[in-house]
């Protein structure tokens, strides 16, 4: 990865980032920058919050080349935030047919006992899968992780 | 063999009341026997004759020679395909459809076999009242038909008023190998056809009339009757010659008919109202092309325009009697297998109806948007080779006629392109919504289906071999590697060439490689429903034909009156054809003054009945009291 933004404040920041230890599947089709199209299936908020703070001036992520797409044909990478209510699996299916390919779906699932586990619907192509609350700075070192493969 | 057609077609009527698919059969069999016919007398020089006096110097009877016996080869394909279509179609709708049908193309054999006035007068009536019925048919059609009935006999009462002036020029109701300089003659006649034709103004019946009869009886109405007004131009020409007034006025009227049609066919959102206002529009190029045969014929007889641009009229008729027969059976058959009456609603026939009423429409619509290799390419070609040859003329008058007529006719031909692209891709392709076709018979639907895209797609190829075989081989060389044979010239020295059998081959080596390279490719694309946050789409959330056309009916607001009509916490944007609120204000008219004399006369007041009859006893005392 290249930081190429302003060096001292990203230098920094990204130096002391620490990566995940569970490891992701190896994919190297997403070159340079990636874009992520993030769904919420009923999740507690929480997650959301995380998401807009990755956005935001302290996290930054568009200087790592990552994106927040409006609709998933633009995207590469589908985060399901939360577990899926029984509303919202058509929409999911439809949103994953909707990738153009290749396309990588990680799955981020709060420790609520509502809604059904994305593990029972058999989504494709699934790099990552977290079934406890990630905050942003998780969120982030995933992204990271998948964009260097 | 004339009579045995004749009494073929009577039998067909009359099996009509017992079997239906007899009846058709019997339909097919005489259209046959008149194809053969026509053929006979086109290219054999057989003519047909058989004459009877009637009463003092009248005889009437029938005659077939060269010009009848080629429209009588044109509108007989027209024939068998639509009787070999009725064969499966017919079977839902009532018996005396039948009976119809086969009288329909009665009254036209009898018209274009006329040897008079009478004889054609009787074959006119014979077909337009059969039409009527057939219109009928579709339910809750009768407005509509009465219309087009109103609009025939004006055309028949203009035809009786042109044979009266004929009769009093020359002396006899004839109207094959005679002569006449008769101007009323020749104004009335052409009103009749016109008006047969559906040239603007007089198309609105047209459009009503087409989109609501079945589909059988819209490609009759639409292909083989109007090209008895055609024919009826033709023989006018042949009997008064080519007059230059009347080129003109055919010009203006032609192009602005075309382009009328066009415009309001790009605009159209019914499933059949489309191809009748391109009927409008086919028409209108004929007779363009006509007017601008008897313009350059009398501007010189030396230059071969007025022979070209008389071919041009001829192949277009042929182009439009096949193509527009072939279009309309083909969405006739997925009206009625889909129950839908509007171009949004059948789209992706090809997956719920089957490929080849699909293909139908694929390739009559290409056709009539001029794509190369096909018919409709060589006709418009021509048409517009006619319309750069008019640099020739020496008159101010003909040239801005002619190229203002020229104007229109590329804009309608660019209009024609645009409606084709919307009937194709909102009919023939698209999502199929998972729609059920209704289960029907169609083997004899596609037969015919088959039969005239075959026809298409051959006489593009040999367009050359029907040029020489109708007499033009003058238009036919061999230059710029093509052998000889094979290039058709637009004038004798040459002006502009085109080959469409070497077009074809040329496409076909050229395109052979990209072609498969684009097949290897295409497995790689993935294809979705549009984005709609994933939730399923309905079936009235997707780009709609009426989308699709709404920027032109937007730009040619003026024109078009686009008006936004709200209706139930609803929407539409609607248009209107300025022709029809005109017939509008004049039936009103007319409704008002008629009920307002019938109340002042007919008052219900016992005085005032009392008065009437005061009022003739003294007139007749007065007139006819002279001792």
């Amino acid at each position: 990865m290249k930081p190429w933004t302003i060096y001292g404040i990203s230098k920094r920041i990204t130096e002391s980032f620490k990566k995940t230890e569970q490891p992701v599947e190896r994919i190297s089709i997403f070159k340079k920058s990636l874009h992520v199209f993030p769904i919420d299936v009923s999740n507690d908020n929480s997650l959301n919050f995380e998401i807009s703070a990755l956005a935001s001036p302290q996290y930054n992520i568009h200087r790592f080349g990552i994106f927040f797409t409006d609709s998933p044909r633009h995207a590469d990478i589908l985060l399901v935030l939360g577990k899926v209510s029984e509303k919202m699996i058509e929409p999911l299916k439809e949103t994953v047919n909707q990738m153009p390919e290749p396309f990588g779906v990680v799955i981020i699932e709060d420790e609520d006992d509502v809604g059904i586990s994305a593990k029972d619907l058999g989504l494709k192509n699934v790099v990552g899968y977290f079934n406890k609350k990630l905050d942003a700075e998780n969120i982030l070192s995933v992204l990271l992780n998948i964009m260097e493969g | 063999m004339l009579s045995l057609a004749i009494g073929l077609f009577l039998i067909g009527a009359f099996l009509g009341f017992f079997n239906r698919k007899l009846s058709y059969f019997v339909a097919f069999l005489a259209s046959l026997l008149s194809f053969v016919i026509g053929f006979n007398a086109e290219f054999n020089g057989i003519v047909y004759k058989k004459i009877f006096p009637v009463i003092f110097s009248i005889s009437s009877g029938l005659f077939v020679d060269k010009l009848g016996g080629l429209f009588l080869m044109i509108a007989s394909v027209s024939w068998i395909a639509v009787s070999v279509f009725s064969m499966d179609f017919g079977e839902n709708y009532r018996k005396r459809m039948a009976i119809f049908v086969n009288l329909a193309m009665l009254g036209m054999l009898l018209i274009l076999a006329a040897f008079d006035g009478v004889m054609f007068l009787i074959g006119w009536e014979i077909m337009t009242i059969a039409s009527y019925l057939l219109v009928v048919e579709h339910d809750g059609a009768y407005k509509e038909a009465f219309q087009f009935l109103a609009f025939s006999e004006i055309s028949t009462m203009s035809l009786i008023l042109a044979f009266v002036f004929l009769y009093s020029s020359i002396n006899s109701l004839r109207i094959v190998e005679v002569h006449s300089q008769s101007v009323l003659f020749l104004v009335f006649a052409s009103l009749a056809f016109i008006i047969k034709m559906g040239i603007v103004p007089f198309h609105t019946w047209l459009k009503e009339a087409h989109s609501k009869a079945p589909s059988n009886v819209s490609a009759l109405l639409s292909a083989p009757v109007t090209l008895m007004g055609v024919y009826g131009l033709t023989r006018v020409i042949y009997i008064t010659g080519y007059t230059h007034s009347w080129g003109i006025l055919a010009i203006i009227f032609g192009s602005v008919s075309a382009f009328w049609g066009a415009m309001e066919a790009a605009a159209a959102k019914g499933l059949k109202v489309l191809p009748a206002y391109s009927t409008v529009e086919n028409n209108g190029m004929i007779l363009a092309a006509l007017g601008l045969s008897a313009l350059a014929y009398s501007f010189s007889k030396e230059s071969t325009l007025y022979e070209f641009a008389f071919m041009t009229a001829i192949i277009l008729s042929i182009t439009h009697t096949i193509a527009k027969t072939l279009l309309f059976l083909s969405i006739g058959e997925a009206k009625e297998k889909l129950h839908e009456e509007s171009i949004d609603n059948v789209r992706g026939i090809h997956k719920s109806v089957g490929k080849i009423p699909a293909f139908g429409v694929v390739i009559s619509g290409l056709s009539f948007s001029a794509f190369p290799t096909l018919l409709g390419y060589v006709a418009e070609w021509m048409l517009l080779e006619s319309i750069f040859q008019s640099y020739q003329f020496q008159s101010i008058l003909d040239r801005v006629v002619s190229s203002t007529g020229g104007v229109f006719l590329s804009l309608a031909m660019g209009f024609a392109s645009f409606s084709m692209i919307k009937l194709i891709g909102y009919s023939a392709l698209g999502y199929h919504h998972e729609k059920k076709a209704k289960p029907m018979p169609s083997l004899f639907m596609h037969l015919s289906e088959i039969f005239l895209m075959g026809l298409i797609i051959g006489i593009s190829f040999f367009a050359t071999i029907v040029f020489v075989k109708l007499g033009y081989a003058k238009f036919v060389i061999g230059a710029l590697g093509v052998p000889n044979g094979w290039l058709i010239a637009s004038a004798k020295p040459v002006f502009g060439v085109i080959s469409p059998a070497f077009f074809v081959l040329v496409v076909l080596t050229l395109f052979f490689v990209p072609f498969v390279i684009y097949l290897n490719k295409r497995k790689r694309t993935k294809k979705v429903v549009s984005w709609n946050g994933g939730l399923a789409l309905n079936d009235d959330e997707y780009f709609t034909a009426n989308a699709f056309s709404f920027i032109v009916e937007y730009i040619l607001r003026f024109v078009y009156r686009t008006k936004e009509v709200r209706r139930d916490k609803e929407a539409f944007v609607v248009i209107s054809d300025v022709f029809e609120s005109v017939y509008a204000f004049l039936v009103k008219v007319v409704e008002i003054t008629s009920y307002n004399i019938s109340k002042f006369i007919m008052n219900g007041k016992i005085y005032f009945y009392l008065l009437y009859i005061l009022v003739i006893f003294v007139g007749i005392f007065v007139l006819f009291g002279r001792v």
